[in-house]
């Protein structure tokens, strides 16, 4: 890769070794104003009707005239003048940055661009002639929402970003894009809000990902080792959306967002474990409907991590705390089956993720299938041939639907679901109590950029905090807005 | 939402009184019940728990003059030492206490198993983390300790405390107040402000003292006899449809215990370090303010 050459045929060949094998690839000798030239453009990518109507049309017309005054000088235009006139002196809409470098060109034609070439000069000029296809902005299928916009991001960079720019109308929104040290040379952005987004911080992620070198990148995610590094670490500080509305919202809390080109998800942070429990619907409802709905999905998340554990360890270790009448029934369940409690709690909660699995991966049209295999397996013949108690499969099927309730979730509570079952069933009430301090310890010990995971003034310090648990009249909340960067009172006036 | 960043050092003067709250109630729990009367109990404690507050106030004015956990001279690293054997004993205590609740309670002695595991995941651990984590205790205590009231309600009988015949304040002697090393570690415990508001620390556990005592006395009476313990006011909890819930109340404790093992382990590491002349600003995750 080096600075492009004065020869036109010099840059072609160096071109052709590269893409000259390639069905796509696209090179056209042509002539501008007299002087020898080539369109170079990536067919599927860039349109060269497009190309045409924008430019080659004019610079026939136009072009005539700068050739005729060259001519009368006695010598025709040279490549230098040809593309002074093209760059700075026509009315062509090319791209106000020239292509010098053949990296350049590269980047411009895998984006889409038409290069214009002019031989005798060492510089091409770029045309924004794309015609990608992409897929149509629709509602995202994993981020449901009864109120508010239906849009979702598409997996072209250029249309997520447009899609940014258009709800956020102010000079302060700042998209940088930048190419990714990896083999697929992966564009990515980084947007934030200029004023609101800790400057600091927005240099020390962009330092981040300059210096980030995945083998691959195919999705924001992939950025997360090295902008948060950790050997393991349960709850991870970032958030993910495919909705534009909320991107454009957490941009305006001050957070950074991190768009990978080819992936609709968008990368937030830093992130607030209370995030997980609120959605844009929140807000389009009364204060009391949605703070009852966040109580409900709090007691759901915690639901799903605790009662498969509790649940065995009260039956087995501490049977006197359950009532007599429900400890009879349990127990006449238990003993029709062959196998220990605490082992068939295992069972049926790795039996019941390996189906989620199976739905998830298999095509849609078997998916049906799958979902009645399983209700036969888990609902009926499990019991009816003795493997399984009732009670078991109630109490596992309970957790499996209450951690759908916060998807983003899912992987945290899928990990701790299993580890408060073993501590529970292999250490009784002293590894449920340890493993809940584990639980504990994962949110509270992490954190991204010095913003708490597990914010100091939510639940349960502050429940009634404005946006918490409980959320407020969103009217008395406009008064305040929230940024993710504000000190507290509390820490000014501790830090004094 | 009201999450920002995390620019606070040292603990806060709730999450010690966690701790503290938490070896009272061990206290309680283990103690024979009824050997002093409650009136002595709430008079005596609070003139006991004001003293300690204003021996806690004095000491660290005096430390914070004389730099005694600044980690540079002889004297302070002999006052690290000092207190490293002092919170040693403490996180010795508190772990017995737990084991104790463990064999006797649940019939167990997995806390040797699972101690060392819990030590491991939170060694790394800073004091803002910690401090967070107690916020959550203390709503779970709160929670116990509404269950336990609801359970025992209809059981306390206010008579109880003017019962006939009724000795003065100093019949049975003075009670018990606890001394724990926290109440005189706070310059390095608590960061800046903190300071002035933990040295009330004293009276976090004679609350908890005072309050399960009257509750005793109201529910039980003033029981003879060194059979009885403190742990039969839970016994004693009953609400309708559930006649049992002592063991998780229990429960709740050892949660409290355990997490108080944590912390005790973070301020060891911490005095291990000044006491090998390391100040605290060299270490930016330990439990020590910043």
């Amino acid at each position: 890769m080096g600075q492009l050459a004065e020869k036109l045929s010099e840059n072609l060949a160096a071109l052709d070794t590269m893409f000259g094998a390639s069905a796509d690839y696209y090179a056209k000798r042509i002539t501008v104003c007299g002087c020898d030239g080539a369109i170079v453009l990536f067919d599927g990518m860039a349109s060269l009707s497009s190309l045409w109507t924008m430019a080659l049309d004019a610079v026939d017309r136009a072009g005539e005239r700068l050739e005729q005054a060259a001519r009368s000088g006695g010598q025709a235009p040279c490549g230098r003048q040809v593309y002074d006139w093209l760059m700075y002196h026509s009315d062509l809409p090319a791209e106000s940055a020239p292509v010098r470098t053949t990296e350049d060109a590269v980047m411009r034609l895998t984006a889409g661009f038409a290069v214009l070439l002019v031989d005798g000069c060492g510089a091409g000029v770029a045309f924004s002639a794309q015609s990608l296809k992409s897929r149509a902005i629709g509602e995202p299928s994993g981020e449901g929402n009864l109120r508010g916009s239906r849009e979702g991001f598409s997996d072209l960079l250029r249309v997520n970003l447009s899609l940014l720019r258009r709800l956020i109308r102010t000079g302060g929104l700042v998209m940088e894009v930048a190419q990714a040290d990896t083999a697929m040379k992966t564009e990515y952005a980084l947007c934030y809000c200029r004023g609101k987004a800790d400057p600091g911080v927005v240099e020390r992620v962009r330092r981040l990902l300059k210096g980030a070198k995945p083998a691959l990148l195919l999705d924001s995610s992939y950025f997360v080792p090295w902008l948060l590094p950790a050997k393991a670490r349960l709850f991870t500080p970032v958030g993910y959306t495919e909705r534009p509305a909320v991107a454009a919202a957490k941009l305006c809390e001050g957070k950074i967002a991190v768009m990978v080109n080819g992936s609709p998800s968008v990368l937030l942070l830093p992130a607030l474990f209370a995030e997980h429990f609120e959605c844009l619907d929140d807000y389009a409802t009364t204060a009391f409907f949605s703070s009852f709905l966040r109580v409900l999905k709090y007691g759901s998340f915690y639901l799903t991590i605790f009662l498969p554990g509790v649940f065995v360890c009260l039956a087995v270790y501490l049977p006197e705390l359950i009532p007599p009448q429900l400890l009879y029934k349990i127990t006449a369940a238990e003993q029709a089956t062959p196998l220990p409690l605490f082992a068939e709690m295992v069972m049926v909660i790795l039996i019941l993720e390996i189906i989620r699995e199976a739905g998830l991966r298999m095509p849609q049209s078997l998916g049906h299938s799958v979902s009645l295999v399983a209700a036969l397996i888990i609902g009926d013949a499990a019991i009816a041939a003795g493997l399984m108690s009732t009670p078991v499969i109630l109490t596992a099927c309970i957790t499996s639907v209450a951690v759908f309730i916060t998807p983003s979730l899912y992987e945290p509570a899928t990990l701790l679901r299993l580890a408060v079952v073993l501590s529970a069933g292999l250490a009784g009430p002293v590894g449920l109590a340890a493993v809940f301090l584990v639980v504990l310890f994962s949110l509270s010990g992490v954190s991204a950029f010095g913003v708490p995971y597990l914010a100091p003034d939510t639940f349960p310090h502050r429940p009634m905090a404005d946006d918490g648990v409980i959320r407020r009249d969103y009217r008395r909340m406009s008064r305040r807005p929230f940024n993710i960067w504000q000190r507290r009172r509390g820490h000014d006036r501790h830090a004094g | 939402m009201t999450g920002t960043r995390d620019e606070r050092g040292g603990f806060s003067p709730s999450s010690l009184g966690l701790g503290l709250v938490t070896a009272a109630l061990a206290g309680s729990f283990r103690g024979p019940a009824g050997a002093y009367s409650a009136r002595s109990v709430v008079l005596l404690g609070l003139v006991s728990a004001g003293a300690l507050a204003a021996a806690s106030r004095l000491f660290g004015l005096a430390a914070r003059r004389l730099g005694l956990f600044s980690g540079r001279g002889a004297l302070p690293r002999l006052a690290a030492w000092g207190f490293f054997l002092w919170f040693a004993a403490e996180a010795v205590r508190t772990a017995a206490a737990a084991q104790m609740v463990c064999r006797e309670h649940f019939g167990t002695n997995a806390l040797l198993a699972v101690l060392p595991v819990l030590l491991l995941f939170s060694w790394q651990m800073d004091a803002g983390a910690l401090d967070r984590s107690a916020r959550a205790l203390w709503w779970l205590l709160a929670a116990g300790l509404l269950v336990c009231l609801a359970g025992v309600w209809d059981q306390m009988r206010w008579q109880r405390l003017f019962a006939a015949g009724g000795a003065g304040l100093l019949a049975d002697g003075w009670p018990p107040a606890g001394l724990y090393p926290e109440y005189f570690a706070l310059p390095l415990l608590a960061a800046g402000r903190q300071q002035r508001r933990g040295a009330l620390l004293p009276f976090w556990p004679f609350a908890a003292q005072a309050g399960y005592a009257l509750a005793l006395e109201l529910v039980l009476g003033r029981l003879a006899g060194p059979d009885y313990t403190g742990v039969e006011l839970l016994r004693a909890w009953a609400l309708g449809y559930f006649s049992r819930l002592d063991a998780l109340l229990l429960l709740v404790w050892l949660a409290a215990a355990l997490w108080r093992i944590c912390l005790l382990a973070g301020v060891l590491r911490a005095l291990w370090r000044l006491g090998c002349g390391q100040c605290p600003q060299d270490d930016d995750k330990g439990a020590q303010a910043k």
